[in-house]
């Protein structure tokens, strides 16, 4: 009877006393767990069967440019400065806990002005307004990652592969510019209005090579990307005459190359908490190689160099939702612009085909 | 030691019991609420104080047909606009406020001319700038229908924005190049009223809010030697919100506002470069409420107007209650 008793009430207390040991790491990887990794133990692609969709907006003052010698431009007080409005939509899939496949693409809305122009005539003043507008939504990116097909503890590689399939309307339609003021024959305002839209209009590839070190709460990674294309495009240049308000337009065509584009990134990140995550990113990118042709002669297109720093964070929301926050500022370059800019980014993860 | 053994046994099942405490509510709590559960007020004795950054710029405008363009001359603005906010419950009902702002604004225009008649060309950059503390504005709101009992709650606001900003330009060099006024340089005076369902993890507001503008004399255009007597139309705000908790401590507040404008005054007459607009915009909010630090952000966005500018403002802010 003795025996009996002290073996319950040994038997209770180890059930009473067992919440205890649930404050133990799990080693279980269910949906919860890999939804929430945070950053500094995530591996560079998604897990197995995990969908992700990104939807991002950059907004960016481009109130600076770099010339030719690198030296800074204030677009201020030249009065080009302009705004660029910039959306993105990303969906990427892990088909196996290595392989990932990803689909892109994006919208932009940018106008540039010139500066404005008075001609000063016996007779009267024409003002000459002029702006470039660029709209419309760009190519659709497909791509495959492959990473080290393992467990990812301290260190992580990946190699991606892609192409820009041309689905954008990129061929440059007609000007929308008009007349505005009219007064008479010599006094009036010219709205000069180019319309440009987005888009390489060519098929590009695109290369990158990706790399990952974990010490603890900090990470570093490394990045390096390029893109080519693949063959020479054709686009539409417009001309246009004006005559008594009204304008006439007329067009040709031309060959283009689209840009090489090379660009290196390093960033060290900081697992403030579980659901919290800051970054410092630097990258490099380089364009080249590209030319356009003006009257049948191929002029080359200005090399441009361009380095930005990027300080950054991550907030998981809940389990499904991540926010992504970039600000991102141009310290050096040569023929590019130097906006500042600020990238949002919502994530929405889920395991569509898990239980 | 069957009774030792049953009073053991007794003693160890108490233990599992002991996880089902109600939570208590502590002062401390009460001051960690967010905007959708805390009550329309402060409560008695709360004092809060924040720190608002606006950023906002001009590149596109809603012209008179409420077509969405971009200006088309060669200017460019930016504004930076910081404010500080103070708040204090005088009672659980009754609170009052005070908003110190701090205005930088910067205007460009770059022009060139030419004149071959006398072969001659002329570049002109200009800047406007306007840097200074700006119109403060006190407020007090009560509310009507009070938070702790209801769901719904609705409280009235009154403002008095003081002229307290510089009204008249400074420095003037030229009509394109000189310190702007950081001021308005009227009382304006803000009735309000604002209402708000809470059914959690959602709430929803509406509101409305009339500005009535004071005439008042100032320098209108930079360069004119002489006050003169203006007021600005009177200015209504009004529209609503559906807010949601995305997890305990951040809050998604999704706001639709419209506003009119009515056509202002120089002199007695309607002024024709003061247009009566109307804007009709979208604000998505984050905000993130860490003990009793409050984070926030928000980009207004404007989706239909009639000549108003057509770019969003970015706004950032901190608060926290003592």
């Amino acid at each position: 009877m003795k025996i009996k008793l002290l073996f319950t009430i040994v038997a209770f207390s180890l059930i009473c006393f067992n919440p205890a040991k649930g404050q133990t790491d799990t080693t279980k990887r269910d949906k919860y767990t890999l939804l929430t990794m945070p950053y500094n133990k995530r591996p560079l692609s998604l897990y197995k069967g995990q969908l992700q969709v990104n939807a991002g907006y950059k907004l960016a003052v481009r109130s600076r440019s770099f010339d030719n010698n690198g030296d800074v431009i204030d677009l201020k007080t030249n009065g080009n400065s302009s705004v660029s409005n910039y959306f993105f939509l990303d969906l990427k899939y892990g088909l196996l806990d290595f392989i990932e496949l990803d689909a892109a693409t994006n919208y932009m809305h940018q106008g540039i002005r010139s500066e404005s122009i008075y001609y000063l005539n016996s007779n009267g003043i024409t003002l000459l307004n002029n702006l470039n507008e660029y709209k419309g939504m760009g190519d659709l990116l497909l791509s495959a990652s492959f990473r080290l097909p393992f467990d990812f503890k301290f260190v992580d590689f990946k190699l991606t592969g892609g192409i820009y399939i041309p689905t954008a309307e990129y061929k440059t339609p007609e000007p929308s510019s008009t007349i505005s003021d009219y007064v008479d024959s010599y006094n009036y305002t010219v709205n000069y209005h180019f319309n440009n839209k987005n888009g390489f209009g060519v098929p590009v590839i695109k290369l990158s090579a990706d790399v990952k070190f974990t010490i603890s709460k900090f990470s570093g990674t490394a990045g390096f990307t390029f893109q080519d294309p693949t063959k020479e495009g054709t686009n539409i240049r417009w001309d246009q005459t004006l005559t008594n308000q009204t304008f006439n337009y007329s067009s040709s065509s031309y060959r283009y190359l689209v840009d090489r584009m090379m660009m290196i990134n390093a960033s060290v990140h900081f697992q403030a908490a579980g659901w919290f995550n800051i970054w410092l990113n630097g990258n490099y990118s380089r364009n080249s190689e590209g030319w356009t042709e003006y009257r049948g002669i191929k002029y080359a297109n200005p090399e441009k160099h361009l380095f930005a720093i990027e300080p950054g964070f991550e907030i998981q929301i809940s389990p499904s939702l991540t926010l992504y926050q970039v600000v991102g500022y141009t310290f050096s370059g040569r023929n590019t612009d130097a906006p500042f800019y600020l990238f949002t980014t919502i994530s929405y993860n889920l395991f569509p085909f898990l239980k | 030691m069957k009774k030792i053994s049953l009073i053991y046994l007794l003693v160890i099942f108490s233990t599992l019991a002991f996880g089902q405490t109600e939570k208590i509510i502590n002062p401390a709590d009460l001051k960690q609420q967010t905007v959708i559960t805390e009550p329309l007020t402060l409560r008695k004795g709360f004092l809060r104080v924040g720190l608002f950054y606006n950023y906002s710029l001009v590149d596109k405008y809603f012209d008179n047909s409420a077509k969405k363009t971009f200006y088309p001359g060669s200017g460019w603005a930016t504004s930076n606009n910081l404010q500080f906010l103070t708040q204090y419950g005088v009672n659980d009902r009754l609170t009052v406020e005070l908003r110190i702002p701090y205005t930088s604004d910067l205007k460009n225009v770059h022009q060139k001319m030419y004149a071959p008649i006398i072969d001659s060309m002329v570049s002109a950059n200009y800047s406007t700038r306007g840097r200074g503390i700006g119109d403060l504005i006190v407020d007090a709101i009560y509310q009507i229908i009070p938070s702790k009992d209801h769901k719904l709650s609705l409280r009235a606001e009154m403002d008095l924005t003081l002229p307290t900003g510089r009204k008249n330009p400074a420095n003037v060099v030229n009509p394109y190049e000189y310190d702007a006024p950081t001021g308005n340089g009227a009382f304006v005076v803000t009735p309000g009223l604002y209402a708000r369902l809470l059914s959690y993890p959602f709430s929803f507001t509406a509101f409305a809010y009339y500005d009535y503008n004071f005439k008042e004399h100032k320098i209108l255009n930079a360069g004119d030697l002489e006050e003169k007597e203006f007021k600005y139309g009177n200015h209504i705000n009004t529209g609503g919100s559906i807010n949601f908790h995305l997890n305990e401590w951040i809050a998604l507040i999704n706001e639709l506002d419209y506003d009119h404008w009515g056509k202002g005054e120089e002199e007695g007459v309607p002024a024709n470069d003061l247009y009566t607009r109307w804007s009709f915009s979208y604000s998505p909010r984050l905000i993130f409420q860490i003990r009793r630090f409050r984070l926030g952000e928000s980009v207004e966005i404007p989706l239909k107007g009639k000549m108003t500018g057509a770019d969003p403002q970015y706004i950032l802010f901190v608060q926290y209650v003592f």
